[in-house]
């Protein structure tokens, strides 16, 4: 399943592709707000890609135009959906490509996918994560030693979904 | 709206404890994320400006999303 709005194509992610998601994930800017920091080596990352065939979780390269930029996923464990991403291209980060790319993938998870729900885990010294799930109705409901959890509602999601695609999809009068 | 109401609403879409000033640079505002960017269209939307999301995303100062927003800056 291949999803695309915007400029923003998101893609499975192929076999082809765990090589590049390895070296960025090891890298310093993404591993120091991941919760795993381990290295992962080549065999742990196949191992790991070939255990998702017997998983619902489903992991998807951001594409920019041509570019590929970062990952996003969803972890279905019983009826929690845990969703991530990063994006490694840093110079994508402060412009609107993150609204671009999360309007585009909880379209997916809620209308699609008709999860009801969907929580993330926040570090709590990524002030800027905090704000962007903030804003995207996301709330905090529960805080551990590494990190705090998030819970994003349908509902919540509709309320800031309709300001954030409206502002988004506003065209040039 | 002013120029000045601009910057104050602007500043509070971006979750300021101050107000923006016309000489500051983008890059040197460590609040300005992608949420500011969103905030700012937010505040163009307000104001009945339209703006490409391009040409928002490569102002590179204050002055230049003013500017942007039909202001004189």
């Amino acid at each position: 399943m291949t999803l695309k709005g915007f400029d923003i194509t998101l893609t499975p992610l192929g076999i082809q592709e765990i090589e590049m998601v390895r070296n960025w994930r090891n890298s310093d800017k993404v591993k120091r707000y991941a919760l795993n920091q381990e290295y992962i080596t080549p065999e742990q990352q196949l191992n790991w890609f070939i255990s998702l065939q017997e998983k619902e979780d489903e992991y998807f390269v951001i594409h920019v135009g041509d570019e590929s930029v970062g990952l996003i996923w969803f972890n279905k464990r019983d009826e929690t959906i845990e969703t991530g991403f990063y994006i490694y291209d840093e110079s994508r980060q402060n412009s609107l490509t993150p609204y671009k790319i999360v309007t585009l993938f909880h379209d997916y998870l809620f209308n699609q996918k008709k999860f009801a729900a969907l929580t993330c885990k926040i570090m709590p010294d990524n002030p800027r994560a905090v704000r962007f799930n903030l804003s995207l109705g996301y709330k905090e409901i529960e805080t551990f030693d590494t990190y705090k959890s998030y819970l994003l509602t349908y509902e919540d999601y509709k309320k800031a979904d309709a300001k954030i695609s409206k502002l988004l999809r506003n065209e040039k009068r | 709206m002013t120029q000045e109401e601009f910057l104050i609403r602007l500043s509070e879409e971006v979750q300021l404890d101050r107000q923006l000033n016309v000489d500051e640079m983008l890059c040197d505002v460590p609040e300005w994320d992608s949420l500011a960017m969103l905030g700012a269209l937010s505040v163009f939307d307000e104001i009945g400006a339209s703006v490409e999301i391009d040409e928002l995303e490569n102002c590179q100062s204050i002055k230049d999303i003013l500017q942007k927003a039909g202001f004189d800056a």
